[in-house]
């Protein structure tokens, strides 16, 4: 019954394995991105916070797919003689820093102010706060949002299919066309997509349920 | 002027107009047929998620996990190239509102549940204790409650959907997204025909969150 | 130039403070010398707090000066009477000398106890890590903690937080603490122990700033007493005295409304 699956598996598991490569390059460096963009906006003061808020807001007004076409078509007319996967990874950066900017910049601000008081108090400078005070308790506020914002981005991963790069859901229409077997070989995608994501999804519930026991 | 107005294709553009406008209003006509879609899929699913009948709820939940934790572009491939091999050879458009509709409507299930959830028994037992009926607490109390608590998440979702709809350009809905690359591709024009769809974008999505705040505020006001 | 051992512990001169449109403080001008407890008394909203934190900078005067051992705080005014900030790494070394404990303890919920009281002495002064840990056991010890050490601040009660406040305070060594309304936080069963605490500072011959609601407590323990209305001082002498008699109508109106809890 699954038969068209089966024979089709290696191929498509080679597409999972450029998903997987995709997700930890985009959604892994769009993280870093996004952490220091996110730190920098709650704790410095000046033109970065209005900097950080206009590409939050530029990014994440325009749909993840038209930054893919965009940097697809823009960069090499810019001279940037780069690759269509360089380019949609790029999208994928940018994409995934603006949703962990406004993360990690909420989860900053949410460290009470009494907290900085208390350590500025005490003599503490800027960064000593930063990282003894402020920063340990951010962390455990923001990584559950940081998982289920990897999940999201996970599944924007195939979106590069439409602009041509290969992988995954790419691979899943290549046999679908070959064979027709839309409902084996759609339904099976799904479910490999379904095993790398459902895990991120569950610890990020646990998490915050943990950390909302805690307070 | 006209030379760099030239230089950024304006005059391209403008030329190209008439096909962007009609690329927009086909987003807009999927995404406000998917919207309505999702809020009424997500009321339907809502009732029985909660009913604590594990028949409905079992199944009610792993269609729900799945959705959510799989690619929306597979859903629409889903619908769209296995719907005709069902006897249901439906339209393009039609397919990708469904998609749309199904992965939407299963997060906005969970959002309107946690807004049920989030008021306390304290609530309930404040308004019974006033001599309210169930139903009356259930109207004057919870609800407005609940309702408030939900529009700003249902409103971020409704975002999210909005730009959603440019996925269903991969099955071949001239919508903003496809107009843009086709404009490009059979005229070989360039890159800023891509700023000007990501500016219409924003727009919209702005125009909508602008207008949600807006119907937030009064709703607030009203209460 | 006098010797530090001349200047008053605090100079406060024609202090300025306003949150918008409203004026919390009003021109305030004390001193605190060395050894010395002051409490300050009044009203809510008579800008109290406020002072106290503009002692170490946690709140910026807008006009006046501070003067912590003779080192203006916070600004430093020139000769033509403008005024410049000073760096962070100067308004953050004053601090250290300046000891300060919150209403609402302010622990670290991520560190437990002794963390909390190592944590700034070793990562602000450069003490070395032993050596923190112990004066730690020794501050836990005077505040009657030793047990506690490594227990995180949630599983402790608002007195006992407040205790470990107190030494976290006292590690860095500083030369004054300011006390901004400790006990209001407490459990009335919880009050006394904190002011134990801090009636054995006092007998150290700590210089202290006490802001409190413990008219008792104020009257036993400071040897100077301050009532603050609407951003001035009003009155201000022994605590017997002012509080006993009263001059001025605010105060009195002020003491009669404390008068259950004040004999």
């Amino acid at each position: 019954m699954f038969d068209v699956l089966g024979a089709n598996l290696p191929y498509l598991m080679k597409g999972a394995q450029q998903t997987l490569w995709l997700a930890i390059v985009g959604v892994g460096l769009g993280t870093l991105l996004g952490l220091v963009l996110g730190v920098t906006g709650a704790m410095v003061g000046g033109v970065v916070p209005a900097i950080v808020t206009t590409y939050v807001f530029v990014i994440r007004g325009i749909p993840v797919l038209v930054w893919m076409f965009l940097a697809y078509y823009m960069l090499p007319q810019l001279g940037l003689m780069v690759g269509d996967m360089t380019a949609v990874i790029g999208a994928l950066i940018l994409y995934t820093g603006a949703f962990v900017t406004e993360i990690a910049r909420g989860a900053v601000m949410a460290v009470p102010k009494h907290q900085t008081e208390a350590a500025k108090a005490l003599g503490m400078r800027k960064l000593t706060m930063l990282r003894l005070v402020i920063l340990p308790q951010a962390t455990s506020l923001s990584i559950p949002p940081l998982l289920n914002n990897s999940v999201m981005m996970i599944k924007a991963t195939s979106y590069v299919s439409v602009v041509g790069v290969w992988e995954l859901t790419y691979a899943a229409r290549e046999v679908v066309e070959r064979t027709l077997a839309a409902f084996q070989i759609f339904l099976g995608v799904m479910l490999i997509y379904f095993l790398i994501c459902y895990p991120l999804t569950l610890a990020a519930r646990y998490l915050e349920k943990r950390f909302s026991y805690e307070h | 002027m006209d030379a760099i107005l030239d230089f950024f294709g304006f005059a391209f553009i403008q030329s190209q107009l008439p096909r962007f406008w009609d690329g927009f209003r086909l987003t807009l006509a999927i995404s406000g047929a998917s919207m309505i879609g999702a809020v009424m899929w997500g009321l339907a699913l809502v009732g029985p998620r909660m009913s604590g009948l594990p028949v409905v709820v079992v199944p009610i939940v792993a269609y729900i996990e799945l959705v959510r934790n799989t690619p929306l572009l597979l859903q629409i491939y889903l619908f769209y190239f296995g719907l005709p091999l069902l006897g249901l050879p439906l339209s393009a458009f039609v397919c990708g509102v469904i998609a749309i509709a199904s992965q939407h409507g299963a997060f906005l299930c969970e959002i309107y549940r946690a807004g049920i959830q989030s008021i306390s028994r304290q609530q309930w037992e404040g308004a019974l204790a006033l001599g309210m009926t169930r139903r009356k607490a259930m109207r004057q109390v919870i609800l407005p409650q609940a309702v408030l608590k939900v529009v700003p998440p249902i409103g971020n979702q409704l975002v999210i959907l909005i730009k959603d709809t440019s996925l269903v350009s991969a099955i071949g809905i001239i919508e903003l997204t496809l107009s843009g690359k086709m404009v490009i591709e059979r005229s070989g024009a360039s890159f800023e025909v891509f700023l000007f769809i990501a500016a219409a974008y924003l727009l919209l999505t702005t125009t909508f969150g602008v207008v949600l705040r807006i119907a937030e505020n009064s709703l607030r006001a009203r209460q | 130039m006098n010797t530090s051992a001349d200047m008053p512990m605090i100079r406060v001169r024609e202090v300025y403070k306003s949150f918008g449109d409203l004026k919390v403080l009003d021109g305030m001008s004390f001193d605190v010398s060395r050894g010395e407890v002051l409490a300050i008394i009044g009203p809510s909203g008579s800008g109290k707090s406020t002072m106290l934190r503009c002692l170490n900078f946690l709140e910026e005067h807008d006009a006046g000066e501070i003067f912590i051992e003779g080192e203006p705080l916070g600004y430093r005014v020139l000769d033509d009477g403008s005024r410049v900030r000073e760096s962070e790494a100067v308004i953050a070394r004053m601090r250290c000398d300046v000891g300060m404990v919150f209403q609402s303890f302010n622990l670290f919920p991520h560190r437990n106890v002794r963390q909390n009281i190592t944590m700034a002495p070793v990562s602000v002064k450069g003490v070395d890590k032993a050596e923190a840990n112990d004066r730690a056991e020794a501050l836990l010890e005077k505040v009657g903690l030793a047990e506690k050490a490594d227990e995180y601040p949630s599983r402790l009660s608002g007195g006992q937080q407040q205790r470990v406040a107190i030494a976290r305070a006292l590690a860095m060594e500083p030369k004054v603490m300011l006390f901004d309304e400790v006990t209001s936080a407490l459990d009335p069963e919880l009050v006394g122990e904190v002011l134990t605490v801090m009636q054995q500072l006092a007998e150290e011959g700590m210089t202290m700033v006490i802001v409190t609601h413990e008219m008792q407590f104020a009257h036993d323990v400071s040897d100077r007493l301050m009532f603050i209305d609407r951003g001035k001082v009003l009155e201000e002498g022994n605590p017997a005295e002012v509080l006993n008699m009263p001059k001025s109508a605010r105060l009195k109106d002020f003491l009669h409304r404390f008068s259950a809890s004040f004999s």
